[in-house]
């Protein structure tokens, strides 16, 4: 098990890039987390937690897809690692366990 | 601030995101943000969007940002974005021809490795032929004596010795300001080899002269033991070479041990000779032409000093100051014999001319001079040529396949200068892995090779600047002009037309095929025909009668210093040896060098003066060695006058001079002025007293006082056997002398090493430009005949049989063969005859050799060409045109 953390808000972006599959870059993640859960998110955020992902390597980037309304401009589209899959079931598994304490007290 | 254009984002947040994003992000996150802000002006509205877009762009800069980047920037510059791609391409479009033709890749890359290596060898070896002692601190300095001529009362001779007289250098040394230093070197030891014992170990060392203590003043040794300054003064003291060390000494610290040796000497030392070791140095750089192995103080020699002005051999150095002019040098030394040399003493010789020769030009003086070397350089450019003809006919005959590429490339934007540009890049790809094979080769091979051909190559040269640019050189040479052809040749290919399937043939280019065929044709002839006479001429030495029994003769070094009476009780011991027919004497080994000296023969015109070899050998040796007497008879112990007054004469003297009755005629030793006078009793057949180089020298002889130096022992039946007897008879007789021997074949074929080595090298050199050529030819045919594969199935069908159908193919190239016979025939002609001329004994040029190697070319050049021709007419003509 590493030893790198994952913080609540990545922990946010890495499921939803998760959802997304290869749709998944700054601008769908931010909208889609908005979506989901709520919260109104700047890109900015979104992409400094897409790059730490990547650097913990949860996630994988590439350039692809140039569309019109970016002007021609290639999105670095995201996707999920096993590795990400894996800290992302650790989580839920400790959360769960925890929880299980919890309703037993 | 102006009304912006609805739809898109603020201007001035845009010109500041541009101003601080880094390159490598500004697409996608630029991206991001427009597609974020068209979304909002839907969701939201302008103003918000706006307002959204404006924040995005001040929060964007951070550090993570700029970390993000650092990541993403490929660290490699433009340049290289381009060029690493191309290279990969290039490799795989190689590796793909490679895979689907591996024939001509093979061939292609074997003929390159094959001239390279060849021309990394020959590098080697003129690298190592022409840096002969450069390692000396002081070798512009350095010059060596050289006996140019000598004068007698009569007459004035060229002779042209290496060396001079023992008491030259001290007096040069003395007299004339010019000289700082000098060192005599000269062999004391009979062979110059002698066995050295040290408690209960034994070495023979050859290549172990006398030598002044001088040479550590002119010469330059790493001395790793002793001081130079004292280690060969005085009598009794030898220094040794570090290898020498080793095997006598293993790892025990030489110096200060004290070594024995009882082998003959040619002067008058005791039987046994002790010496101290006072110095271990480096061994020796294998290019010196004065190789030592050991070397022993000259005072050791109790003779050292009373040597004179008659006695010349002895090789003499000479360390002069900075800037003197050699030859002024030269004209002075003849005084010193006007000034020292007492004609009483020496009544022959009055004084002698000699020449100073520059340390650098001896080694290339004395093994045939620069000329040998060219040739070898020429054959190493031939090779290469001829590497690059076969690689240029290959590439240029597979041409069309790669038509298609080329026509690609073109339409997608390739320019010609890029095309060109990508095809050397591939020669010269090429070139470099033959290089790499080659350098492996010869890494892996050195040793092999050294020991066959008797050199002394080592890797270490190839850590040289000469050799580096030497090999660059190649690659440049084999890739870029061998390369450019063919690169010149595909890129000018039309895209359209190749799409199509038309290949362009111009007619240059068949014609540059033909040229470059004849010319290794050509080489091949030229190569085969020297080859042969070569083989000629060394088989011709071999087998050549030398005057003389010399096969199941051995000869033994009788010690110096015995009685005479000893010698002779010996003697007949080993008469009486059963397997020994017979055994004679004599102060000269027959195949060897004779003595020279100079004689008066009084001849019907007057006492003439000359140079003649001289012998001396006891009665017996003349029927030992078979040699014929002619007229007249041998020594005989029936005359006692014999002694002192007979002499035997070869034939060549007595035509020399003129002596159509030889019998009587008188010859006095030294000139017409010595009282003493030798009368001829006999006439002998002429036999060889040197190498085969040499023409037939007059000689004369006479009877020698016993102990003679050499033992020459006949033997019969089983050699093995009768050494046997020898040995005991020897240990009996000589207990404390160990006993040597030698086979006079063996002493006689030392003559003619060089020749053999040489000899050898050249064939060596042969087959590889031969098969170097053939390869050529062999994959031009394949590929001539795969062109015109449905030519073939046409004429089939029309109805031509197969050998009408390989005459017509082969018939072009069997004419190229005819033409470029030619100049094959007049180069070997000429090149074959340089070389014959070194020797006074050769056999002439050989006609039928030269129609053998015509043939065998033609046959060559025939089933070459002719075996592609056939398998294709062999084919089912359906086959070959059903692919339209």
């Amino acid at each position: 098990m590493k030893g790198t953390n994952l913080g609540e808000f990545e922990e946010l972006v890495l499921l939803i890039t998760g959802i997304l599959g290869p749709n998944a870059y700054g601008v769908t993640v931010a909208r889609e987390i908005a979506e989901q859960t709520g919260r109104q998110v700047s890109l900015s955020p979104v992409h400094t937690a897409l790059y730490r992902l990547e650097e913990k390597g949860f996630v994988s980037s590439g350039l692809k897809g140039a569309t019109h309304e970016r002007g021609g401009r290639r999105k670095r589209i995201y996707l999920i690692t096993a590795e990400g899959r894996n800290a992302l079931n650790e989580v839920r598994m400790t959360r769960n366990r925890l929880w299980e304490l919890m309703s037993e007290a | 601030m102006k009304k912006p254009k609805p739809g898109s984002p603020p201007a001035w947040a845009r010109k500041f995101f541009r101003w601080y994003c880094p390159a490598v992000l500004l697409e996608e996150t630029e991206g991001d943000l427009l597609e974020n802000y068209e979304y909002d002006i839907r969701s939201i509205g302008l103003r918000k969007a706006r307002r959204r877009y404006i924040w995005n762009v001040i929060r964007f800069c951070n550090p993570t940002t700029f970390q993000k980047a650092r990541k993403y920037q490929p660290h490699r510059s433009a340049y290289s974005q381009t060029i690493f791609p191309m290279f990969r391409n290039n490799l795989r479009i190689f590796l793909r021809n490679a895979r689907l033709r591996p024939l001509y890749a093979i061939l292609n890359i074997l003929g390159l490795t094959l001239g390279i290596t060849t021309a990394l060898l020959i590098l080697l070896y003129l690298q190592f032929e022409l840096n002969f002692d450069q390692y000396h601190e002081k070798k512009d300095r350095i010059v060596k004596l050289n006996t140019e001529k000598i004068q007698t009362k009569s007459r004035l001779m060229d002779v042209d010795w290496e060396g001079v007289p023992g008491n030259l250098g001290p007096y040069i040394h003395k007299d004339l300001p010019e000289v700082e230093s000098f060192f005599r070197a000269y062999g004391m030891f009979e062979n110059d080899q002698a066995e050295f014992r040290w408690e209960d170990r034994k070495i023979l060392i050859d290549e172990v002269p006398a030598v002044d203590h001088r040479i550590f003043d002119v010469f330059t040794f790493q001395m790793l033991k002793g001081d130079p300054e004292s280690a060969l003064s005085g009598p009794g003291k030898m220094v040794i070479s570090a290898s020498t060390a080793r095997k006598l000494f293993g790892t025990a610290d030489p110096m200060g041990k004290i070594i024995m040796t009882a082998s003959p000497t040619t002067t008058a030392t005791d039987s046994v000779i002790s010496l101290v070791i006072s110095g271990v140095y480096e061994d020796m750089p294998r290019n010196s032409h004065l190789f030592m192995n050991a070397m022993v103080s000259a005072e050791t020699d109790p003779q050292l000093n009373e040597y004179y002005f008659n006695r010349f051999g002895f090789q003499t150095y000479l360390l002069l100051h900075p800037d003197v002019n050699l030859q002024a040098l030269e004209e002075k030394i003849p005084a010193i014999y006007d000034t020292y040399l007492d004609p009483e003493r020496e009544p022959v010789l009055v004084r002698a001319h000699h020449r100073l020769i520059p340390i650098g030009q001896l080694h290339l003086r004395s093994t045939g001079g620069r000329s040998y070397l060219e040739i070898f350089a020429a054959i190493g450019l031939l090779v290469l040529f001829i590497s690059a003809i076969s690689y240029v006919n290959i590439s240029t005959a597979r041409a069309g396949k790669r038509a298609v590429e080329v026509g690609i490339r073109k339409v997608l934007g390739s320019g010609r200068l890029q095309l060109i540009g990508q095809f050397l890049m591939e020669s010269t790809g090429m070139t470099v892995v033959a290089l790499s094979i080659s350098l492996a080769l010869v890494v892996y091979g050195i040793d092999i090779l050294n020991e066959t051909l008797d050199l002394h190559l080592s890797i270490s040269q190839l850590a040289n600047v000469e050799i580096i640019m030497g090999l660059l050189a190649i690659v440049a040479l084999l890739g870029i002009i061998g390369g450019s052809y063919p690169a010149f040749f595909l890129s000018s290919f039309h895209p359209a037309g190749t799409l199509k399937g038309m290949v362009a043939h111009p007619a240059g280019q068949k014609n540059i095929q033909k040229i470059l065929v004849t010319f290794q044709v050509a080489a091949v002839v030229f190569v085969l025909i020297s080859t042969g006479m070569i083989y000629l001429q060394l088989d011709f030495i071999r087998n050549k009668d030398l005057g003389f029994d010399h096969e199941m003769v051995l000869r033994l070094n009788m010690p110096s210093n015995i009685p005479g009476e000893k010698a002779g009780v010996f003697k007949h011991r080993l008469e009486e040896i059963p397997k020994v027919a017979s055994v004679g004497s004599a102060n000269f080994l027959p195949g060897t060098n004779m003595i020279q000296g100079p004689v008066s023969v009084e001849t019907s015109d007057g006492p003439v003066q000359a140079f003649t070899s001289r012998g001396r050998m006891d009665e017996v040796f003349l029927n030992t060695m078979s040699i014929q007497i002619t007229a007249g008879r041998g020594f005989s112990p029936d005359f006692p006058t014999d002694t002192t007054k007979a002499m035997l004469i070869n034939e060549t003297l007595a035509d020399q001079f003129g002596l159509i009755n030889p019998l009587g005629t008188k010859i006095r030793l030294g000139d017409h002025g010595n009282p003493h006078f030798y009368e001829v009793i006999g006439v002998v057949e002429d036999f060889h007293q040197g190498s085969l180089h040499e023409i037939l020298m007059p000689q004369i002889f006479m009877l020698g006082n016993h102990p003679l130096p050499y033992l020459l022992v006949k033997v019969s039946g089983d050699p093995k056997s009768a050494l046997n007897d020898l040995e005991k008879e020897w240990g009996e007789v000589f207990p404390s002398i160990p006993f040597s021997y030698e086979f006079m074949d063996e002493a006689i074929a030392r003559n003619y090493l060089t020749d053999q080595i040489r000899g050898r090298l050249f064939l060596g050199f042969s087959m590889l430009t031969f098969i170097i050529a053939f390869l050529g030819l062999f994959g031009l045919s394949a590929y001539l005949s795969s062109l015109r594969i449905k030519e073939i199935g046409i004429r089939k069908i029309l109805g031509a049989g197969s050998w009408s159908i390989i005459y017509l193919f082969t018939r072009k190239f069997l004419i190229l063969t005819f033409i470029a016979a030619i100049p094959g025939i007049l180069l070997a002609w000429y090149f074959v005859g340089e070389w014959l001329k070194n020797f006074a004994f050769r056999v002439e040029m050989n006609f039928w050799v030269v129609l053998l190697v015509v043939i065998f070319t033609f046959l060559l050049t025939f089933i070459t060409t002719g075996t592609h021709a056939f398998l294709t007419a062999r084919q089912n003509p359906a086959d070959a045109l059903r692919n339209e």
